[in-house]
């Protein structure tokens, strides 16, 4: 999920997208970044995101992935999925 | 949705993999390459950056990995390496590999054929359309026993009334001989154990779809008792074998004996692969009316078609058996004295040659138990080269474990290298199975050519069940043989495999351990085998020896037979014509009628006064009611008193009894001239076979006088010469009896021809001449073969076993060289270590063999129908097994315990 959040604005690279969720997360999600890509490929294969070749800013060769139709459609549902879970959390923590 | 779009995309990334790996190697690299950039700009120097960023990616080898398995089909690319790597290990060990595979092969090619056996009899539909149609009308009786013998009567009847057949056929299959013998010459030279015709009724062809090669088929019309020649239909492998294919046979003459016309026109060879409904070499087909003789048309007794139908659509078997049970409660019991009550009729399947119905399937049990447990000594075998081997391996799988490799992925390579030598073990079996099949069966059939006949038409070749058999089971065998090494060579403790440590004392006992329950199991099986086929072999060849306790070498059977245009009194003044001149022969030396012959008995039961308990005590005997002169002329040792004499009729209330009755019905005492009850119903002289008597309890007895005591014999069971036999004077008949005995001073067989003569002379038609002798083998034949087959199993699996044994033993000594070096060197003489070698071994075999004794005993109880005759204690088989034993051990262990000895100590410390 965090991974198509990243992509929903705009295309990004690997360690763009690494980037974005350090930063995004202040810091708090720390994820050992060569983990990325087993869960990138996957998406790619069920279709989510795609992924083309591209230049970087640094000038490197770097395979850029951004969202499908698809791709947006689980965000949303995903998201949605997220904030009712963490609403019931709160209800229930709210009541004790 | 998802899985299956994830699916697609995986199949079409392993078919671009080498691109992809490419691709993400590159993307991988530039994503490490901004790390260190961004490192660098911090101000790192390159090393720090480079190890701060690697820490910071993570583990390459292990990512990419994960990345591998995320995209593609991994399985796959995993399996298509280690089939790579297994194939290049195993060519690198030649000599384990062919040892392995020859092991399994063994094993693997005798199931192969067996299961190519039972897919010709039992899975093969017959080559008719729609097979699965066909059922065969089946009558139970009260406990159970089923047949499906029917008789011509039974056959009108349900044709005339049925409705959920579409056709029904009835066959009756007869042995005939070539009116000529020089006539026919299989085209092979092969003896022909006879010749078989079945007499059908003329909608066979119509109703079994069968497809003809050259003319016509059976047609209601050749019923039609006023044509001018009666007509046949040839099988397709007679035409080929003995009339050598001539596509002008058609219009061809032959002409038998035995049937009732003997000169018959060929009007069609049928296709070739059909045989008819059961396998069996035949001639051909005739028309019912071709058999000789009129009272098998209207007797419900003369029971010996099979009835065949062809069900209709939407009708189920059991609905139809509902309705032919209707049909024979009201025409057959009630119009025929209550014969057939309590019978009930079901349908069996008729689309196969073998049939098998559940309760066969569990009579074949044994010989399938056989089977698998050769099977089973493959594979522990081959588990047991495999585990030495690995052992030698360890390094190797510990370096792999230690770089990283799951247990899984090493799991995997190893149970495919297994899989690839069982699948290898497969391919060898599969050809010694075919070779089996073409040599080992037929030579196993001439040897009894009425086997061989019996099984023509069983296509024993390989189809696509039987591939599909021999590879789940090479996948299985190799499964076997692999996974328990497997496991252990990839366990956990890596360190005393990098340490290189061999097995010195004491260590790895769990595996020795395995390692001798293996052989232990493999001895126990082999030895179990060895057992049973001693059993049998030991009564096949006891069968040879078997005293009938009369002497059957110089006895004949003769049977009158009349063309079926003969009325009563021609039959009848053919046979006293036939009587008369047999008896003027010189070569005969006694003649009498016979009921059939041999093994013609019925049950009874017989009481007795007991003066002792002034009770009655009844006793089970067979009794047979036999013509004046039968018991002399078959010659039966008479104990005391006397046989029967032209006087002696029913009325006169005599009875001749065997050795075996008289010391059951009156034991420790002299049976001459005693008396005891049988029912009144059995000395009115009506003694239709087969008939049973019930309600002995009311029915009128009557008393009769022992006359004579005749010795016992086998000439009414062949297994058992002590029964209790009753013989009653047979009323005098008005007619001549059709069934001749007759004793000849010399052999038997030179009298055959002179006989066959003047029953030509008499009715026109040759007469069916048997010996006695030939009668009793073909009853033990079938032990036999069952022996032989035994016999080469238990011969493989020794072979197995041995080769088994001599492996671990050689393997332990190998490994143990350390420690016997050691002993050496501390003064035990090479001797002692030879010494211990072999204890060592002979502990195994004995071990083995116990258990495999005490196997096969318990088996042998529960077999006991196949064995019926001989105990498990059996001193042949015992013998043989100890043999066994014997051969097993010093085979096995001679080798290695020299081995042993010959250990120079000096080398065997200074070698790793």
């Amino acid at each position: 999920m965090l991974i198509l959040r990243a992509l929903q604005h705009e295309p990004r690279h690997g360690l763009a997208i690494a980037d974005r969720i350090h930063l995004v997360s202040a810091d708090v999600l720390r994820v050992e970044q060569g983990s990325l890509y087993p869960a990138l490929y996957r998406l790619e294969a069920e279709g989510l995101i795609r992924a083309e070749w591209g230049v970087s800013e640094k000038n490197r060769k770097a395979r850029f992935y951004e969202l499908t139709a698809a791709g947006r459609k689980r965000l949303a549902s995903e998201i949605e999925h997220w904030e009712r879970m963490a609403a019931a959390v709160r209800v229930v923590l709210s009541k004790a | 949705m998802r899985r299956l779009r994830s699916l697609f995309f995986r199949i079409g990334a392993f078919f671009r993999r080498r691109g992809l790996e490419d691709e993400m190697k590159a993307e991988l690299q530039s994503h490490l390459d901004g790390l260190v950039d961004r490192h660098l700009a911090a101000g790192m120097s390159p090393e720090e950056a480079r190890d701060a960023a690697r820490r910071e990616f993570g583990g390459i080898a292990q990512i990419q990995e994960e990345a591998r398995d995320a995209r593609s089909v991994v399985w796959v690319e995993h399996l298509v390496r280690d089939v790579g790597y297994a194939v290049r290990t195993l060519r690198k060990n030649p000599g384990f590999t062919l040892v392995v595979a020859f092991t399994l092969a063994l094993g693997l090619g005798v199931n192969t054929a067996l299961f190519t056996w039972f897919n010709a009899a039992a899975f093969r539909p017959l080559p008719v359309p729609e097979s699965e149609q066909l059922f065969a009308i089946t009558r139970l009786d009260k406990n159970g026993n089923e047949t499906k013998a029917m008789s011509l009567v039974d056959f009108v009847t349900y044709r005339d009334h049925q409705s959920v057949f579409s056709g029904l056929v009835a066959v009756r299959n007869m042995g005939v001989e070539p009116a000529d013998a020089t006539e026919f010459m299989d085209a092979r030279g092969a003896k022909s154990s006879g010749f078989r015709v079945e007499t059908v009724s003329p909608n066979y062809f119509a109703v079994l779809g069968v497809p003809m090669a050259l003319g016509r088929p059976l047609l209601p019309s050749d019923e039609d008792a006023s044509r001018a020649q009666p007509v046949i239909v040839l099988s397709h492998q007679f035409w080929q074998n003995y009339l050598g294919g001539d596509p002008n046979v058609i219009g061809r003459t032959l002409r038998f004996r035995g049937l009732a016309e003997e000169a018959l026109s060929i009007v069609g060879v049928a296709g070739p692969d059909f045989y008819g409904t059961g396998p069996g070499a035949r001639v051909g087909w005739v028309p019912t009316l071709m058999r000789p003789g009129e009272s098998w048309r209207t007797d419900l007794t003369a029971t010996d078609f099979t009835l065949t139908g062809r069900l209709r659509a939407g009708i189920s078997p059991e609905q139809a058996a509902e309705e032919l049970q209707a049909i024979a409660n009201t025409m057959l019991v009630r119009r025929h004295e209550g014969a057939r009550t309590g019978e009930v009729i079901v349908l069996s399947k008729a689309s196969r040659y073998l049939n098998l119905s559940p309760r066969q399937l569990v009579l074949m049990l044994p010989l399938i138990c056989m089977f698998g447990a050769v099977f089973v000594i493959s594979c522990a075998n081959a588990s047991n080269l495999i585990l030495a081997r690995s052992m030698t391996r360890q390094f190797e799988f510990a370096v792999r474990s230690a770089l990283g490799a799951t247990r899984r992925r090493l799991l995997a390579l190893l149970v495919t290298e297994s899989v690839v030598l069982g699948l290898l073990g497969g391919a060898l079996g599969w050809a010694l199975a075919a070779a089996m099949l073409r040599f080992v069966w037929p030579w196993l059939l001439d040897m009894q050519p009425h086997a061989r006949d019996g099984t023509a038409g069983l296509v024993l070749t390989a189809d696509y069940r039987v591939f599909a058999f021999t590879t789940t089971v090479s996948v299985l065998a190799g499964l076997a043989g692999g996974l328990l090494p497997a496991l252990h060579v990839t366990r956990r403790n890596l360190l005393p495999a990098l340490n290189r440590e061999g097995s010195a004392f004491g260590r790895s006992i769990r595996l020795s351990r395995a390692r001798n329950y293996l052989v232990v199991a493999q001895l126990a099986l082999s030895s179990a085998l060895i057992f049973i086929a001693g059993l049998l072999v030991h009564r096949a060849l006891r069968t040879q020896f078997y005293d009938p306790g009369f002497d059957l070498s110089r006895l004949l059977t003769l049977e009158v037979m009349v063309p079926r245009t003969f009325g009563a009194g021609q039959i009848d003044a053919a046979r006293r014509q036939v009587w008369e001149r047999v008896r003027e022969l010189p070569e005969v030396a006694a003649i009498s009628e016979t009921p059939r012959f041999p093994f013609s008995s019925t049950p009874a039961k017989v009481s007795v006064h007991d003066p002792g308990t002034a009770g009655v005590r009844t006793v089970q005997v067979l009794q047979l009611a036999v013509p004046a002169s039968y018991l002399s002329t078959l010659q039966l040792p008479l104990v005391q008193g006397r046989f029967f004499n032209r006087d002696d009729t029913p009325a006169d209330r005599v009875a001749v009894i065997s050795e075996t009755a008289a010391r059951e019905l009156w034991p420790g005492r002299d049976a001459l001239g005693q008396r005891f009850e049988v029912p009144r119903s059995l000395v009115a002289g009506n003694t239709a076979s087969g008939v049973e008597r019930r309600n002995e309890a009311d029915t009128p007895h009557t008393s009769l006088t022992v006359v004579g005591i005749a010795r016992d014999s086998r000439v009414f069971d062949p297994w058992e010469r002590s029964r209790s036999i009753v013989f009653l004077p047979a009323p005098p008949q008005t007619q001549a009896g059709a069934y001749l005995l007759i004793r000849t001073p010399h052999a038997a067989e030179r009298t055959v021809a002179t006989l066959h003569q003047i029953g030509r002379d008499a009715t026109g038609m040759a007469p069916r001449v048997f010996t006695v002798k030939e009668l009793f083998a073909e009853v033990y034949l079938q032990y036999r073969v069952v022996a032989w087959v035994a016999g080469i199993l238990a011969g493989l699996s020794l072979i197995v076993a041995v080769t088994g044994l001599y492996g671990v033993m050689t393997y332990a000594v190998h490994q143990r060289v350390k420690e016997i070096g050691i002993r050496v060197a501390l003064g035990a003489s090479p001797r002692r270590v030879a010494t211990g070698v072999l204890y060592e071994t002979l502990r195994l075999v004995v071990w083995g063999t116990v258990l495999g004794y005490a196997l096969s005993v318990v088996l042998a109880v529960f077999a006991r129908v196949y064995l019926f005759g001989v105990s498990p204690f059996d001193p042949v088989a015992c013998g043989l097994v100890a043999l066994f034993l014997a051969i097993v051990g010093l085979l096995a262990s001679w080798v290695p315990a020299r081995r042993a000895a010959r250990v120079n100590p000096v080398v065997a410390l200074r070698a790793e």
